[in-house]
């Protein structure tokens, strides 16, 4: 049954609603709470309202996100050496100017998005075609590269030759180690039912709390940093030149990390900064926004697609276990659900933006810390117990390994990928008879 | 951005590793501790919240495995049943390759327990194998029993047939065999999954069973029942050990046909006269070799896949089959050697000339088409007239040579002499004994 165009306008606003009021909370991710709500999805909506209900929660989500990544994601000289061009904008006092230059690359990532919908139709099932035999071959690839892409910082510091050298190496030997920590977490929870399997889906979601939000916010709570006053500007200092160049960079990001498999924003980005070379704060800020709205909703978009139904992201495997669309008038009708979340969720993070800014002080972000720390904590134990409470320990530790040494945090995603790796290449009897699990 | 005092994170750098190795450990051995659960497909069918568990299934395998190589990576898929339901497993690339190394493949019949990681999606669940040690295979038996023809009650049954291969087709789901045990026919799938177990030895059962076609052979088969599509009765044979196809036969001189009672043989032999038996709708060839007659009992449905020009008296036929007594062969497959095709004179045929297999050529007149769906006609070659009889001639024979006929057109006839009536006639035992010249 297609649902109608009002049910799904209805179901749409639904999910954007949900969406808005939790994305904003440092450290929620939107997958969490959509996982929370596919186990009463079936009691609060028919099964094809449940993608439009996704979509919209999803789009809030990539906007609302937007402003704890400004805001609460307080830097000091001892935490980070390099500051995110988003701290750079919020210690100029600029916050506003940060989120609103995202919020208009997530702008011009869902017009792209719905502006290409109708090719989207022809062209992916040739590309899924053309890479599928080789993902494995990419996927590794590109975890060399990211190893590859890493340089050497502190070679210049240090008394003695050997001091500077294990400062050089500090940065890279603490990325391998949290890569293969992660991974070998990973293997262990795929390998091998650690939470109670009834609700297995949610295996990885103490994983994932544990590598990326904890840490942030437990950082958050250490951070000595004091948040200058914010101004509230009318205009954004870039031209729509950088904004077009960067909406490609951003588009290209994001569409890698929406059809490779395990391939996230963040890694898509860094290959798609390496294709097109941008620079600029102003662009790196719009291209955030591009790249983060075609890797969510791209992804979850790829399976609505009538010609390719491909499960992509966490979302796109989520809503595939309860319905697929399949007609060319639901994934259309996907495509104005996207439109209309965009709208709203931009204007909504827009004006929260203000508030935020002119607040922030106010605020008292430890105070938010904290008790977004202690929702998370309840998180993990309501959904999956004790067992997911000492998985999210031992993922917040990696976490903690790659924020603290200045590391990427995307090697923890080798929780995921190393698993699919050795999978792909053979090599999962080995390890797992090497950690004496067969 | 101001800064407060600043706060030493040293030990909190050191306490994150030092965190991140005992933890992984701590969860290390608990993982080692704990097995997946093993849960009835019944219950975890369609359940998304057990989307990607880990978990066991064991039960009855219901096919052979479905092979996969499309976009050039190899995916292996087969059904388990455990009662409360049926759940595919599949097993990917690597995976695959590395079980097809072992040979350890998945057969009807088998028990088999599997640890593998669900997927949950909208319609369908299925099972994911991601390290091979995980598949076990319980309950394959190594007896097996011999049996001559199968019914739907031998399922799940080790069998093994022997005899006279007379069909052999390759299809996608493996090469597809006929075998004539002498009192029955067994059909036999060798699954496509076993040619990438060993890739040469199933070409070289390909290529004997295509040479068997030709040349006659005997294959000896080891395998469990298996119902295709639920009803009908196959042998899936499990190992390209099980099954062994000699090409050839024995070629005997007819002579030789009473050392052979029961047993299969290949016989090149010319053809004389045909009958058909109509209590058993199959027909009686006389054949002669040059040590004696004997007769072929060949069921209807092999007479007309054979050119009946190529049956025509005079011709060498090559006939595999099994020996049923001292002068009497029933054929499992009829290979044409060489052809004594030739336009009989109607004068030429007298009473003495029952049984032969000729061809006539010449105008058709005073056609009577009968209800059961035959039809007679007489036909004039300026020698003589003799009566046709067409047993097919609604259903089989082309509209353009039923024009021919109907219009007095000139038509070439091959058949064999019977009486009927008293009267001689032409049978047509085949349509494609019919057509306009």
């Amino acid at each position: 049954m297609v649902l109608a165009p009002s049910e799904v306008v209805y179901w749409t606003l639904v999910g954007t609603g949900i969406g808005l009021l939790f994305s904003w909370i440092p450290g929620f991710h939107i997958f969490n709470i959509l996982a929370v709500i596919i186990l009463v999805a079936p009691a609060m909506m028919p099964a094809e309202a449940f993608p439009f209900f996704a979509i919209g929660a999803l789009v809030a989500f990539v906007y609302l996100n937007i402003l704890p990544s400004v805001y609460f994601s307080a830097a000091d000289d001892t935490l980070m050496f390099l500051y995110f061009p988003s701290q750079r904008y919020l210690s100029m006092g600029r916050g506003h100017e940060a989120a609103t230059l995202t919020i208009i690359g997530a702008v011009g990532g869902s017009l792209i998005l719905a502006g290409l919908s109708p090719i989207l139709i022809y062209v992916m099932p040739i590309v899924r075609n053309v890479f599928t035999p080789y993902l494995h071959v990419i996927l590794a690839g590109i975890v060399l590269f990211m190893f590859m892409s890493e340089w050497q910082k502190f070679g210049d510091v240090g008394r003695t030759r050997l001091e500077r050298f294990l400062n050089a190496w500090k940065q890279n030997l603490a990325g391998i180690f949290v890569f293969f920590a992660a991974g070998t977490l990973g293997f262990l929870l795929t390998y091998r039912q650690v939470v109670p399997a009834e609700i297995a889906y949610l295996n990885l979601t103490p994983m994932f709390i544990g590598f990326f939000a904890t840490p942030w916010v437990i950082l958050n709570l250490l951070a000595q940093a004091r948040i200058p006053e914010q101004r509230i500007d009318t205009s954004v200092s870039t031209s729509p030149k950088r904004i077009l160049q960067a909406y490609m960079g951003g588009s290209l990001g994001g569409y890698i990390a929406a059809f490779f498999p395990v391939i996230t924003g963040g890694m898509g980005a860094l290959i798609a900064g390496h294709i097109t070379a941008q620079r600029g704060d102003d662009m790196f800020l719009v291209n955030q926004g591009t790249n983060r709205f075609i890797y969510y909703v791209g992804a979850l978009f790829l399976l609505m697609v009538p010609t390719l139904h491909l499960a992509r992201g966490g979302a796109g495997w989520l809503v595939g276990s309860i319905y697929t669309p399949k007609t060319y008038t639901e994934y259309y009708m996907a495509v104005g659900s996207i439109l209309i979340a965009s709208g709203i969720s931009a204007a909504a993070a827009w004006i929260l933006s203000m508030l935020f800014a002119r607040s922030i002080n106010r605020i008292g972000y430890k105070k938010l810390s904290v008790v977004a720390l202690i929702m998370l904590i309840a998180l993990v134990y309501i959904l999956t117990g004790i067992p997911g409470l000492g998985v999210m320990a031992v993922a917040t530790a990696i976490g903690l390994v790659a924020a603290l040494y200045q590391t990427r945090r995307s090697y923890c995603l080798a929780g995921i990928i190393f698993p699919i790796l050795l999978n792909m290449t053979g090599l999962s009897d080995w390890y797992a008879s090497l950690l004496g699990l067969i | 951005m101001s800064v407060e005092p600043r706060l030493s994170v040293r030990w909190l750098k050191l306490f994150s590793i030092l965190a991140t190795v005992v933890g992984i450990l701590i969860i290390y051995m608990a993982a080692r501790g704990v097995s997946a659960p093993l849960v009835k497909i019944g219950d975890v069918y369609g359940n998304y919240a057990m989307n990607y568990a880990v978990v066991r299934i064991r039960g009855n395998v219901t096919g052979p495995p479905y092979v996969d190589t499309s976009g050039g990576r190899i995916t292996i898929r087969f059904g388990v049943d455990d009662g409360t339901g049926t759940m595919n497993v599949y097993i990917y690339e690597q995976q695959a390759v590395e079980l097809l190394g072992r040979g350890l493949v998945p057969m009807p019949g088998d028990v088999v327990e599997v640890e593998g990681q669900l997927r949950v999606r909208e319609t369908y669940t299925y099972l994911i194998l991601q390290v091979v040690d995980l598949l076990r295979i319980e309950g394959r038996s190594t007896s097996y029993t011999k049996v001559y023809s199968l019914n739907t009650g031998m399922e799940g049954r080790s069998v093994e047939v022997s005899g006279v291969v007379y069909e052999f087709r390759e299809v996608s789901s493996g090469l597809l065999f006929g075998i004539d045990t002498g009192e029955g026919y067994v059909d036999v799938l060798i699954p496509v999954v076993l040619k990438y177990v060993d890739e040469d030895a199933y070409n070289m059962l390909l290529e004997n069973l295509t040479r068997s076609l030709e040349l006659g052979g005997e294959a000896v088969v080891r395998g469990v029942v298996y119902l295709y599509r639920g009803i009908s009765p196959e042998v899936v044979v499990r190992s390209l050990d099980e099954v062994v196809v000699r090409v050839g036969g024995a070629l005997v001189k007819l002579s030789e046909l009473s050392r052979h009672v029961g047993g299969k043989v290949v016989v090149e032999v010319e053809s004389r006269r045909m009958f058909y038996l109509r209590d058993t709708r199959d027909y009686v060839l006389e054949v002669s070799d040059e040590t004696g007659v004997a007769s072929i009992v060949i069921p209807s449905e092999l007479i007309y896949d054979l050119d009946p020009r190529d049956l025509v008296t005079g011709s060498r036929i090559k006939v595999v089959g099994t020996v049923f007594n001292e002068t009497t062969i029933s054929a499992a497959r009829v290979v044409p050697v060489s052809s004594a095709f030739k336009i009989y004179r109607v004068s030429d045929v007298d009473r003495e000339s029952v049984g032969l297999i000729l061809a006539f050529e010449g105008k058709a007149s005073s056609l009577v088409e009968f209800r059961g769906g035959s039809a007679v006609f007489t036909l004039s070659d300026g020698t003589g007239s003799i009566k046709v009889y067409v047993p097919g001639w609604r259903s089989h024979v082309p509209e353009d040579v039923k024009r021919a006929v109907r219009s007095g057109g000139r038509v070439m006839v091959v058949g064999y002499i019977d009486v009927y009536r008293g009267e001689l006639e032409v049978v047509v035992y085949d349509s494609d004994g019919l057509e306009v010249s």
